[in-house]
């Protein structure tokens, strides 16, 4: 299928302070069709990064697929949530509720993925762990911990670059610093920065691996794509299924990495490959001929 | 297979109307409730030029005032895009409708990136003023720019019913900006090579407008004039001229406040410059 679109702005949620953008076919879709939730990167507004999400709904909808980009509470033009009153992340998943009832409501969809890239990505995994009505989700660049696998290959690149020698050599390393600050020989470097994602609602291992036990054990299908962007925390294909490992991922996950891409796809090359994989992807595993818990894709 | 290689998409909008306050062009039925929840997105235009747009309307209820906000461009539209947001709030509580909006290809409007024109853009704010006007019921409206929309607002302020120009640290010399892009990209400027700056399209055909663009007259910008700036900028002469006339045209530094549209922020995500949207919500009162 390759047709057109139809967009539809409006309001939902309690009080109508959600703000979203609902992208159809022209054509229309089946109900069995799952419909798309894209969830915001980090604070940027709707459209994602660069238009991302706008091209990649319009996209998805082209070939067969509605979808819903929105605003959480606070971000872009929905308003502060007075839904909640607990945590931040009880908020997030009682916004994405609003939404899928919103989509529901709006389109006739009984399935559902979830797609978001970064904090966006630890939402759809937190969030569709937690639903009956989730078939599918899509991560892009989720906050993973590292892995004995990541450190090796960190520091064996690093170990091969001359120029890390060369400070050594010279004094300017860390380790060569330290080194003379025991000795007495400098001064000492400043506090470490603390590591991991910035995000408050990112998922602990622990929470990470909860979350995808619950999907695996619907056969919902999962889509993990990775960028050089996120380096410091991911650097090899297969550091999320080695990470998981108790987890049966199976066939469900296809992890894939793209070390040349930055975080948010800003070569046009990164963005072409990224909206053909994940609309080639929702076709092979959730088309409207594939079965209701996602048969064997690529 | 490239995902935009089969030609341009057959797309429609579905209309968005207002939701029951209004029951027709620019009337209002009842007032609407106060608060930072209240904004209506639509869309307006054309089929073959849909744009995409949020409406503030006033916490007052109809008083015939209403503001159109002109964004930036590429990453910094998507730096200042809550800016825009609470400046809508602030005016909405003071009893001014709002509208912002999306320039064609770019946002929630319809179009492609690779499509993006000056001339379209002033062109937008045109529709966009109109749309302001019929939903406000109001007859005069004002142009709000931030950045490089400072230079679109500028150019639609020539429409009649436009009083008061309001310029948020504008872009006013294209030609100079066309060059920081092109420097931004790695490439040297007065090409009309396609560039991607970040992850935004900047068409050759775009590039050559900012270049060839010559400052709009002194004589056809409003009376009402306020710049505010953060950053210094370089004053093109009959912006020079409105502040040595003698006219109502008041300039405001910010020295202290930081650029809004880029930086600090999480993903290039500006801070909101509070002092900033007082002095603007100050000035129209």
């Amino acid at each position: 299928m390759s047709g057109g679109w139809v967009e539809t702005p409006s309001t939902f949620g309690r009080e109508d302070s959600l703000v979203g953008t609902l992208c159809v076919p022209a054509e229309g879709a089946d109900s069995a069709t799952p419909l798309v939730v894209f969830l915001n990167a980090g604070i940027i507004h709707r459209t994602g990064p660069d238009r991302l999400y706008v091209q990649l709904a319009r996209a998805l909808a082209r070939d067969g697929f509605p979808s819903l980009r929105f605003d959480l509470s606070g971000i872009g033009d929905s308003g502060r949530s007075g839904a909640s009153q607990g945590s931040l992340r009880e908020g997030v998943r009682a916004d994405i509720a609003s939404a899928l009832e919103f989509a529901s409501e709006a389109s006739e969809a009984s399935r559902f993925v979830l797609l978001g890239l970064c904090s966006g990505a630890d939402h759809a995994l937190d969030a569709g762990a937690r639903r009956d009505d989730v078939v599918g989700t899509v991560l892009f660049d989720l906050n993973v911990d590292r892995t004995v696998g990541y450190h090796v290959r960190h520091y064996l690149r690093r170990v091969l670059r001359p120029r890390i020698w060369w400070n050594v050599l010279t004094g300017r390393h860390r380790s060569t610093r330290a080194l003379f600050q025991r000795l007495g020989l400098g001064n000492p470097d400043p506090a470490p920065q603390p590591r991991g994602s910035t995000f408050a609602t990112a998922l602990t291992t622990e929470e990470g691996e909860d979350a995808l036990r619950r999907v695996v054990g619907r056969a919902a299908p999962i889509l993990a794509v990775f960028t050089g962007g996120v380096e410091y925390q991911y650097n090899h294909r297969g550091q999320m299924r080695r990470l998981f490992s108790d987890v049966p991922l199976g066939s469900r996950l296809t992890e894939l990495y793209r070390p040349a891409s930055d975080h948010t796809f800003t070569d046009p090359e990164d963005r072409a490959w990224l909206i053909r994989t994940t609309v080639d992807w929702m076709t092979a595993r959730l088309g409207a001929s594939t079965t209701p818990a996602g048969g064997a894709g690529p | 297979m490239e995902p935009f290689a089969s030609g341009p998409p057959s797309h429609t909008f579905q209309l968005c109307l207002p939701p029951p306050p209004f029951v027709g062009k620019g009337r209002r039925a009842t007032p609407l409730l106060a608060r930072e929840s209240n904004v209506i997105p639509l869309l307006f235009g054309t089929r073959e030029r849909t744009l995409a747009g949020v409406y503030s309307p006033s916490a007052e209820g109809l008083r015939g005032r209403v503001v159109v906000i002109c964004p930036p461009f590429g990453g910094e539209h998507i730096g200042a895009y809550r800016t825009g947001r609470v400046l809508a709030d602030r005016l909405a509580v003071q009893g001014w409708d709002v509208l912002r909006f999306d320039y064609y290809g770019t946002g929630e409007s319809a179009g492609e990136g690779s499509e993006v024109s000056l001339a379209g853009w002033v062109s937008d704010a045109r529709t966009a003023l109109e749309e302001a006007l019929d939903l406000s019921g109001a007859r005069r409206a004002t142009l709000i720019g931030l950045r490089l929309g400072g230079l679109v607002a500028t150019e639609a302020s020539s429409a009649r019913q436009v009083d008061r120009l309001i310029l948020c640290d504008p872009i006013l010399d294209a030609a100079a900006y066309e060059a920081g892009l092109a420097a931004e990209a790695g490439e040297p400027a007065g090409e009309e090579v396609d560039l991607h700056v970040g992850g935004v399209p900047v068409p050759g055909r775009f590039r050559r407008e900012l270049r060839d663009h010559t400052p709009a007259s002194p004589t056809k910008t409003p009376r009402h004039l306020l710049v505010v700036h953060v950053q210094t900028f370089p004053e093109p002469r009959w912006l020079s001229e409105r502040f040595e006339g003698g006219t109502d045209a008041t300039r405001r530094s910010l020295p202290d406040a930081e650029p809004y549209w880029t930086g600090g922020g999480e993903m290039g995500v500006g801070t909101v410059p509070v002092e900033l949207i007082g002095t603007v919500v100050e000035w129209l009162g």
